[in-house]
Parts: C-alpha cells; structure tokens; sequence
C-alpha cells in the first residue's frame, strides 16, 4: 500500500510541477530479478546459465547524460537537480540496496529515482549512460560532493569510480562473484590527466517512455542471462572487474550492451520500460 | 630647508605609524600562525633538493604533526587493529619484513609494503598505479580500498569521521592544521596530513651521504667506495635506472622539469615465454591492458636497501645477495610450478637489464655500498616515531 501510495505522488510530482519555461521531470527506476521486486534479503534462483542461487549484498550505480527524446529523434538534456545527496548536477547514483540482510555494508537509504528539469515540450523517449563522466572520474574523490564521495563506489586500484557495482553470492561462488564495471586500460600523462582506452560507459535507449506512466526496470536476472555464475576464470577477480583478460565479462557486457574482446556491440538486456505503478506491474515481492 | 626637514620628519612619522599599524594588525595573527601555518622546515639533509608540494596542501608543522598522529593511529581501520605504520616500520624505513603485506582483516596484498623514504620526490607511488602520482591520492586507498582489502573503511567513512571526533587529541590537532577551513573533521583534511607526514619521511644521512656530499672520505669503508664505482658503472648498469640522489626511479623536486613516470620490468617472470607475469601481479599492465606493458613496476630507491628485505614488488627475493645474483643473470628462471619459465628472456624486460660478469670479491664489493645507504638517524628520528607512545 505504502509502494503505492509513493509511486501516486511520484506520478502526480512528475505531471504537475512544470511552469512556463521547463518542467521537472522525475525518471523512476525499480530493481528486479526477474518478475520479481529486488531485495537484498532475498535469495534468488534460477540464476545465469547454470540456474544458480543468488543473494546480492550491493547493487548500485551512476548515471549521466541524461535525455529526452521527441518525435523526430532531437535529445534534449535533463538537468539534475542537486539533492546533496543522490544527484549532483551532472551525476546520479541510483541505490538499489538498502542496509538489510546482506546489504549490510550498504546504505539505509535507497534512490530509485533520477529528478531534473528539461525544457517544455512533448517528449517519447529516454537516453541515459551509465557511469561517471570523464571530466569527474580522476579528481580527488575527498573533495567531490555526495554522491562522489561514498567510498564504496569508489575504485581504488583504477583511481575512479565504480560505475556499477553488484556484489553477489552464488551456489558456486559462495565467497563471491561480483561485477565492478569502470574505465579501465587508463594511462595518466605527466600533467595528471587520465584517458581511458575502455571508457565503458554504455548508453542506455528507450524510444517509447513516458516518466508519469512508465519505470524502468533493471534486471538482474537479465544481466546474468548467459552467465555462468558457479564458475570463475582461474587467477583473475572473483565475478567481472572489467579487466579485458577476464572472460567472466564478456556474457555480462554483453548484457550492458558493451563490446567485449571479439563480440560486437550488442542491445542491451539488463534493463526495460514496465508500467507503473509498480505495485499493479504484476510483480511478486 | 626648513621644509624640506619637515617633510623628512613627517614622512618618518607617518612611516613610524604605519609600521606601528602593520606591527600591532600583524600580531595576533603572527602568533597564531606560530603554531599553525608555519611553514614546514624540511631540515633538508646536504645536497637534497626541495621537494614539490601541490599549492592546495601546503606543508606546515602542524598539518605534519597531525598526518603524523593519524599514520599511527589504528582506528583508521574497521577492526582497529591496523595503521599505516603496522606495514610501514619506522625500524625498517617504513617496510617490513614480510614478504606480502596482510589487511587487517586477514587478506594477503600480493605486494610487498614499499619503503616510504623520499617519497616526496617520487614521480608515482605505487608499484605500478600510474595515475597515483601525487601523495594527496595515495592514503585514500589503503584505507577504503576492497581489493585487496588493508584497512577495510569502505563504506564506513562515517564511522571513521566519529571516531576521529570521540578523541579529545584531534579536536586541537584539527584546528591547527586547518585553522582557515570552519568543518572539522573532513576526509580532505585526513587525506592532506596523511600525505603532509609522508611527504616528511626524508632520509639522506646514511654513511654514504656523509662520504658524498659531507667531505667525510672516511665515512663509508675502502670496500664500499670500490662497489660505488662498480654500481654507476656502464658495465653493470645499476644507476640507469637507480638514478640521482635518491638512486630511484623518475624524481620530481623544485628547479626541474618534471618527469613522467617509470615503470620497468626486469626479468622476474616469463611463465608463457611471450612474457607474462603472474596474473594477480601484471604491473602496468593491470591499468593499461598494453601488453608491452607486462611486467613493469616502479623502480624503488636503494637507501635503506638493507632495512627493506624482501626485495621486489612481491617479495620473491629474500637477500640482498640474490638480488645481485638475479641482475647478473640478467634475470630469474624459475625450473617448475605454475610460474615456470626464464626471465631473462621476458620480451618486455629492460635492456639495462642484460647481466653482467662479476667476481666473487666485487659482489661483496658492491653489498658493501649498498650497505652504506643506510641510514640510521632516519629510523631513529623522533620526527617521525609513534606519538601515541
């Protein structure tokens, strides 16, 4: 009832408050495995191409470059509002655990939602990419504003950020399997800039999607679709750290619509346009 | 006459007056910055440069103090059971003996801990981190970094902040090393002393600097001057990349152009014979993903060389002897197990790395110089001991 009553006052928040020269738009987002509703104290089955079971402790990530679409394909950017907290003006983190079960390194508190305001018009669909753009993934992550600075988006041995960390526990892999995706094979010249052959910041395209009647679903059962989760390439991380020697990326980039190696670009799975509101969208918690 | 002395007397007067102004508004702040924004005093050993410092982290007595209390300081990790300094020992110039560092909550680093001696003139930190070249990037990374975890604070940053503010010691330390900023206590500021006392860490009075730079011929043995001149040999080639004062690789101070970062492999692994390394331990390769870039790692200083046992970036050789041994060689065969293979014929390996001839006497020659690189005022000094004691 509670989900419901949240999921009105988004919708009623998203139509109603525009004035003459911009509207604030609100994009709502909802973790999921499969057809049912993410929570970190839930264990999932039927995972990857083994089936296996899985509990997630973390699953987290940024976007940016976010745009809405009209009729004739023109893109037309959503400013972030600052909240201080979940969105920067040109970065968001969408939080999808919330401190529970084996969550517990996590945060209390979850984002489901990305808020700005877009100039008027009639728009039909959505871009995002995933990530931290490259003019804020090399600073010195203690001076940057909240979202930037919450540790454990942070990527140490990269010297950036984790755009999108899943940590999980497989049948398998009791001890972990883990996707850290973030720019990698990056070199830093002699005045301290850093660029990236593997920016690995996917673009995410929906061409019908309406922020008062839509969310967009991310799927981890999707992501792990054609993973073998119970097994680990021997002698590189435990899951995917987005190294390009790992083979345990490939069926999960793939799923991002990333190239990996040899494999093309692919569509994207890992997430989809599903109704709102979430609570009548036929899922099971 | 008359006027003119008037105007003499008069601008004396006002000169008088206004000094007197300058003097008495300058005074409390002149105090107060006695005790915080004193600039450093680096007590420079002979010969050594000054040091870059970025213009945002200025060094001062206090901001050191203060990096010098949180570098020992164990609540930096989650179980409180690690500082900075459990694996950099001041006894063995900011090493230690093992051959792998161990995180506080038990994981093993496939790194060996790196001595923290004149780091301020390093061009890059880490054993092979190419964008960590400035210390403000480096102490974030122990302490929240999860793979491999050291001091375990990922996602507790909060709790790390309370626990600095539960000790009465730090709200003074704080306030000294940060007097101008109104938020007390912040990661910036954390991160800023951390790296102001490592920066601190300069070592140049081994027995060798006093024989170089301090006109004291009889300070380092007749053997030791003998294996001097074999190490900056263009027969051995130890100095084409052990270079300059701090005999290390790429240095950055003042009144020079700055200089990019290196990276070297020398020989350790071949395992496939196209030169590969260990997969948890690639070097440049892990950032880069070049493969020409296998195997390279930075090339550390040598002072201190004996305190800082094992040697390399993994630990793999135990004494100074079989390091020489492996530079003769021209690189590391290893016969069986899963890292078999000949190093000396690694395809990314340096070509100062290509062996050489020596005797038995000059090899005792050469460990005896390296010996005189050690330097025991610096692992004795107060400056730099444990304030919690």
């Amino acid at each position: 009832m509670r989900i419901f009553a949240t999921a009105i006052l988004i919708l009623f928040g998203s139509v109603l408050a525009s004035n003459g020269q911009t509207k604030q738009v609100t994009i709502n987002f909802q973790g999921v495995v499969g057809d049912r509703v993410f929570d970190c104290r839930d264990t999932y089955e039927g995972i990857g191409t083994t089936g296996s079971k899985m509990t997630v402790s973390d699953f987290r990530f940024f976007v940016h470059n976010i745009r809405l679409i009209d009729k004739n394909g023109r893109e037309t950017p959503l400013s972030l509002t600052d909240d201080g907290k979940f969105q920067t003006e040109k970065v968001a983190l969408l939080d999808f655990e919330n401190g529970l079960g084996t969550c517990a390194s996590g945060t209390t508190e979850t984002n489901l939602t990305i808020r700005g305001t877009a100039a008027n018009g009639k728009y039909l669909g959505l871009k995002f990419n995933i990530g931290v753009p490259q003019e804020l993934n090399h600073l010195d992550a203690t001076k940057q504003p909240s979202p930037l600075i919450i540790t454990r988006m942070m990527w140490s041995w990269q010297s950036g950020y984790k755009f999108v960390r899943i940590d999980t526990k497989t049948a398998g892999r009791p001890n972990g399997y883990v996707l850290h995706l973030g720019s990698a094979g990056c070199k830093t010249d002699e005045a301290g800039k850093t660029t990236c052959a593997n920016a690995n910041r996917p673009e995410f395209s929906f061409s019908k999607f309406d922020p008062a009647k839509d969310v967009i679903d991310v799927d981890l059962k999707a992501l792990y679709a054609a993973a073998n989760v119970d097994i680990n390439q021997e002698k590189t991380a435990a899951g995917c750290m987005s190294s390009p020697d790992d083979s345990d990326c490939k069926p999960v980039f793939t799923s991002l619509g990333l190239a990996f190696g040899d494999t093309k670009l692919a569509s994207q799975s890992f997430m989809r346009v599903d109704k709102m509101p979430r609570a009548s969208a036929g899922l099971k918690r | 006459m008359r006027n003119g002395r008037d105007i003499k007397l008069f601008v004396v007067i006002a000169f008088a007056a206004l000094a007197g102004i300058l003097l008495y508004s300058s005074m409390p702040k002149a105090d107060a910055q006695s005790k915080t924004a004193e600039a450093y005093d680096w007590r420079l050993p002979k010969g050594f440069p000054v040091p870059r410092v970025p213009p945002d982290n200025p060094m001062t007595t206090a901001k050191v103090e203060l990096g010098r209390h949180l570098f020992y300081d164990k609540r930096l990790s989650i179980n409180e059971k690690t500082s900075c300094a459990t694996c950099h020992l001041q006894e063995r110039a900011f090493t230690e003996d093992k051959k792998l560092s161990v995180g506080t909550t038990g994981e093993v680093h496939p790194r060996n801990s790196m001595s923290l001696a004149n780091v301020a003139y390093a061009a890059s930190l880490n054993w092979a981190n190419p964008s960590v070249i400035h210390l403000e990037r480096q102490p974030m990374d122990p302490i929240f970094g999860e793979d491999p975890v050291e001091m375990g604070m990922a996602g507790k940053e909060d709790l790390l902040i309370a626990r600095l503010k539960a000790e009465p010691l730090y709200a003074r330390l704080f306030a000294d090393a940060f007097p101008d900023d109104a938020r007390r206590i912040t990661l910036t500021q954390v991160n800023y002393s951390l790296a102001s006392f490592v920066r601190s860490l300069i070592s140049g009075n081994s027995p060798y600097d006093k024989y170089k730079y301090g006109k004291q011929p009889d300070a380092i043995s007749k053997a030791a001057i003998r294996g001097e001149q074999l190490f900056f040999s263009e027969h051995l080639e130890c100095m084409d990349c052990h270079t300059g004062f701090n005999l290390s690789g790429a240095s950055n101070y003042i009144g020079k152009a700055v200089e990019k970062t290196e990276f070297e492999n020398n020989g350790l692994y071949n395992i496939d014979g196209k030169g590969g390394y260990p997969p948890n331990n690639t070097g440049l390769f892990e950032f880069t993903n070049d493969r020409e870039d296998m195997g390279k790692f930075k090339v550390p200083t040598l002072r201190n060389i004996e305190l800082t046992a094992p040697y390399m970036h993994d630990g793999s050789i135990a004494t100074l002897d079989d390091v020489i041994g492996h530079y003769k060689a021209g690189g590391r065969t290893i016969k069986d197990g899963p890292n078999a293979g000949d190093g000396s014929k690694n395809p990314f390996k340096s070509s100062f790395v290509s062996g050489f001839r020596l005797a038995a006497a000059e090899k005792a020659d050469l460990i005896e110089f390296l010996l005189s690189l050690t330097d025991k005022e610096f692992i004795k000094d107060p400056r730099f001991s444990d304030p919690w004691k």
